[in-house]
């Protein structure tokens, strides 16, 4: 039973991470059609200039800002210069093109920041453990992480709904011509909606930086999980983001946990293992698979 | 004219992928014969990816799931053969007839699923979807530690064929040219058939051809499948080349590549897909030979293709859409 | 429900009580209609009317919420469009929806070659079936295009276009010829051409004629169903509808929409 709840923490928390990601990816795409493979790089990018910071100042917090300011400026650069010319093009050109910029970006941070992966430790005020349950003492970094997911979907929905640019947000997705008509200038709007993507993304990186590791080529890892979870629960819409990266996050991480176990109980054990390991890394595609079976158009879609 | 310039285009590309091992022999340069090998095999990938990409309009963002799943059926018959374990009560084989049928059956069969359920979604969750599976056949391969895992699987020797000597380097190599033009022209004459012509209308006007009493569904199924055996056949050659096949095959950044190739040789042509294998190869060959950090080079090189390359190599020489 | 007179045979196309609602907007009120065999049947009405819900519904691509739809006496309400195409239901498209890559004498073969609904040979070129070419020729030669046959579709100018549309949907000896404002756009010559064409098609299929362009509606009609706010307000011949009270008040009262 402790494991169940420590386990579905961390699958709160892997979710956590899900919806920051997804959240700026599914706006991307819902508003302005573009396929952004390069969000993961974004996540890299804050991870790095995180760790760098930290390294260099000893500060968490220095961190937190180098993070959201590099991956932010990054993800405004990368829009101005690549992504504006792909807003109209098929799916394909933009695949590729995000795919290039990809490669780019790994290359450019292993010849920046070396190749050698940096550590990042948990910050002295975030290390520790918090008893939530008798006989579960749940680390403090973990919760702060869920805190910050939940402060995020907080705010992103108070933005969408209760600000200005929310409802420009919202009507650029309907109408990019009418807005234009409010006098809104609608490229100002791509360019600042890409970039709190990309800060989103950065704010992933620093956080899941002491918890996983800092790597090339981390983010792609988790762009696939994270597209997954936008195609679970509705491409445009921040409440789908939320509800996918949960779900996603649930299953992969109770899967892991029980998979194997419930294998061995029926299977001879180098089936279960080998059948196990690959179940277990499958089963949140199994989930999309399945959901897009039922519902093609995902969980909450944007408007149906 | 531009049916004179493609002959001499065509008969050009020929003449040099013909040619190859008496370049190398002359030039001294064993590496040349092994290039133009990985070109001819990649080829073959991306000829039957642009049977669905460009004349479908289907983009498969996990086709990678075909290499890898030829290469490993080549891989893990090779090894029961070779280690005297039977694979399910079969002995084994390296008979290429035997095994290289069985490779591309499997490969059928996993398209025929992939597709089937795929294929009830469309644009971008399509792509997902398909990404999704050769993620699943990529963790799968990865989790066959009994056939090496992540590091891969070794082959002790090349599948064997009656009166031709696979092993040696030039005889494997016009192999693999046969192939690719023996597989490029059936594909030239699927896309110019009656079927062809229905899958081509489905790509540029949906609504009209369901209007004329097409269901897209099968004529997208069956296209899916072929592509899929081809590129199965690709990865079945690279395990005979490389004797090596690792999870690496079904990576989906090796999916990504064989867009890219479609893409800069110029999708809906046929035979700019081999031009663009020719020279995505070459560039990647060239570039790390030049500097560690070719990738930096590559990458933009990518993105650049996809922001200006409309119609790729093939259609700024040739200017039409037709393979 | 289908009347069947001594004169006439049963409708080739029935709609009974057919109803679409959007949320509150109703865009098929209790719709019901018919078209007979070899008549041209104009579906008119203001702008926003419902007819281009209408004739969704009556292709398949839109399922309406109650109703039925009976093509040559088989009920077609829950039948998927493709299928409806196979039984003979041709349409041609107010945006023209051509292949624009294909020439206009291969979307002509296009149409040939779906009559059962495409298939699955990759062996034989369809463009080397001489039968098949032939056949196509005449079509394109009998909506004038003749001299046009191997232009891409996309080099095209619109009234070209339309009567390509046309020649596609004569190419499957459809039983039932849905065209949805073919005249839109045009000039007044070809509007001309356009009304001969479809003139000369009279008899020979039952057509179902949406358009705005009063004139031709008048030139060419059996008889005339108005819609107005998704309901039929009056079904008759040409000259009972233009004496109509309600019908003038309300549409045909000022300059009719062009």
């Amino acid at each position: 039973m402790i494991l169940f709840v420590e386990q579905a923490l961390n699958g709160l928390q892997y979710g956590s991470m899900l919806f920051l990601l997804a959240s700026g990816l599914t706006l991307i795409f819902g508003i302005m059609g573009v396929i952004n493979l390069t969000h993961g790089a974004f996540y890299m990018v804050g991870a790095y200039c995180a760790a760098f910071a930290v390294l260099s100042t000893g500060s968490f917090l220095v961190g937190i800002a180098a993070a959201l300011i590099g991956a932010g400026l990054y993800a405004v650069l990368v829009e101005v210069a690549v992504v504006q010319w792909l807003y109209r093009r098929d799916h394909l050109y933009q695949v590729l093109a995000t795919l290039g910029l990809i490669l780019f970006t790994n290359e450019a941070v292993s010849m920046i920041f070396g190749r050698r992966p940096p550590l990042m430790d948990i910050p002295s005020f975030l290390q520790g453990s918090v008893p939530l349950l008798p006989g579960l003492d749940y680390p403090l970094m973990r919760v702060a992480f869920i805190v910050t997911g939940a402060l995020v979907a907080i705010g992103l929905w108070l933005l969408v709904n209760h600000t200005r640019v929310g409802m420009l947000i919202r009507a650029g997705a309907d109408d990019r011509e009418m807005v234009d008509a409010l006098g809104v200038d609608i490229r100002r709007l791509y360019t600042l909606v890409f970039g709190l993507g990309g800060a989103l993304c950065g704010l992933a990186g620093v956080m899941a930086a002491p918890l996983l590791a800092i790597e090339i080529g981390m983010g792609e890892r988790v762009l696939i999980t994270t597209f997954v979870v936008i195609v679970v629960g509705g491409v445009g819409s921040v409440r789908g983001a939320l509800v996918g990266a949960l779900l996603v996050g649930m299953v992969d991480s109770l899967g892991r946990a029980y998979i194997p176990q419930l294998l061995l109980l029926s299977l001879p054990a180098t089936t279960a293992d080998t059948l196990g390991a690959g179940l277990v890394s499958a089963s949140i595609y199994l989930l999309m698979a399945i959901v897009l079976l039922v519902r093609p158009n995902g969980l909450l879609p944007a408007r149906g | 004219m531009t049916s004179r310039l493609r002959l001499v285009v065509i008969a050009g590309g020929l003449i040099l992928l013909l040619a190859a091992p008496i370049l190398a022999q002359l030039t001294g340069s064993a590496g040349l014969l092994g290039l133009a090998n990985r070109i001819a095999i990649y080829a073959i990938a991306a000829v039957s990816l642009d049977l669905i990409l460009g004349y479908g309009a289907l983009v498969s963002f996990g086709h990678a799931m075909f290499f890898g799943l030829g290469g490993y059926a080549v891989g893990i018959v090779a090894f029961h053969t070779a280690a005297g374990e039977p694979l399910f009560g079969w002995s084994g084989s390296n008979a290429a007839l035997i095994v290289w049928p069985l490779a591309l059956v499997a490969c059928a069969l996993l398209a025929a699923i992939v597709g089937a359920l795929s294929l009830k979604t469309s644009g971008v969750q399509f792509i997902m979807i398909t990404l999704a599976f050769a993620q699943m056949v990529f963790f799968v391969l990865v989790s066959l530690q009994s056939y090496g895992g992540d590091d891969g699987l070794l082959l002790d020797r090349r599948n064997t064929l009656p009166f031709i000597d696979l092993s040696r380097p030039t005889t494997f190599y016009y192999v693999c040219v046969a192939m690719l033009i023996g597989w490029t022209a059936f594909c030239s004459r699927i896309v110019n058939s009656r079927f062809g012509l229905v899958l081509q209308a489905l790509r540029q006007s949906e609504r009209r051809s369901i209007n004329l009493g097409v269901d897209p569904f099968p004529f997208r199924l069956a296209a899916f499948v072929i592509s899929a055996v081809g590129t199965g056949l690709a990865g079945v050659l690279w395990a005979n080349y490389a004797r090596f096949v690792s999870p690496d095959m079904a990576v989906w950044s090796k999916s990504g590549e064989f867009i890219a190739i479609v893409v800069l040789g110029g999708l809906g042509t046929l035979l700019g897909p081999i031009a663009g294998a020719a020279v995505f190869i070459a560039l990647e060959q060239l570039l790390s030979i030049w500097t560690e950090h070719w990738m930096i080079v590559m990458g933009p090189i990518l993105t650049l293709v996809a922001l200006f390359g409309r119609r790729g190599l093939a259609g700024r020489l040739f200017g039409e859409r037709n393979g | 429900m289908a009347e069947v007179s001594s004169q006439q045979q049963a409708p080739i196309l029935a709609i009974d009580g057919l109803r679409k609602a959007f949320g509150a907007l109703v865009a098929t009120d209790d719709v019901t209609l018919d078209i007979r065999a070899g008549e041209l049947h104009a579906l008119i009405g203001p702008n926003g009317a419902g007819k281009s819900t209408l004739i969704t519904q009556i292709c398949g691509e839109l399922k309406p919420d109650t109703g039925r739809i009976l093509f040559d006496g088989r009920d077609v309400t829950r039948l998927r469009p493709h299928l409806r195409s196979r039984l003979g239901l041709g349409r041609t498209f107010q945006i023209t929806q051509l292949c624009p890559d294909f020439s206009a004498i291969e979307n002509v073969l296009l149409s040939i070659e779906t009559r059962g609904g495409g298939s699955f040979d990759m062996v034989s070129n369809p463009r080397g079936n001489a039968g098949a070419i032939a056949s196509a020729r005449e079509r394109l030669a009998e909506v004038g295009l003749g001299d046009l046959a191997d232009r891409p579709a996309a080099t095209l100018a619109h009234g070209q276009r339309r009567q390509l549309e046309i020649a596609v949907a004569l190419a499957r000896e459809p039983k039932l010829l849905l065209l949805d404002e073919p005249m839109a756009g045009l000039g007044p010559e070809e509007t001309a051409a356009m009304t001969r064409l479809l003139g000369g098609l009279k008899r020979r299929y039952a057509i179902l004629l949406v358009e705005h362009d009063m004139d031709a509606v008048f030139a060419l009609a059996d008889r005339v169903s108005v819609l107005v706010y998704g309901r039929v307000i009056f079904t008759g011949t040409v000259a009972e509808v233009r004496s109509d009270p309600a019908v003038r008040a309300a549409y045909l009262g000022g300059e009719p929409a062009c």
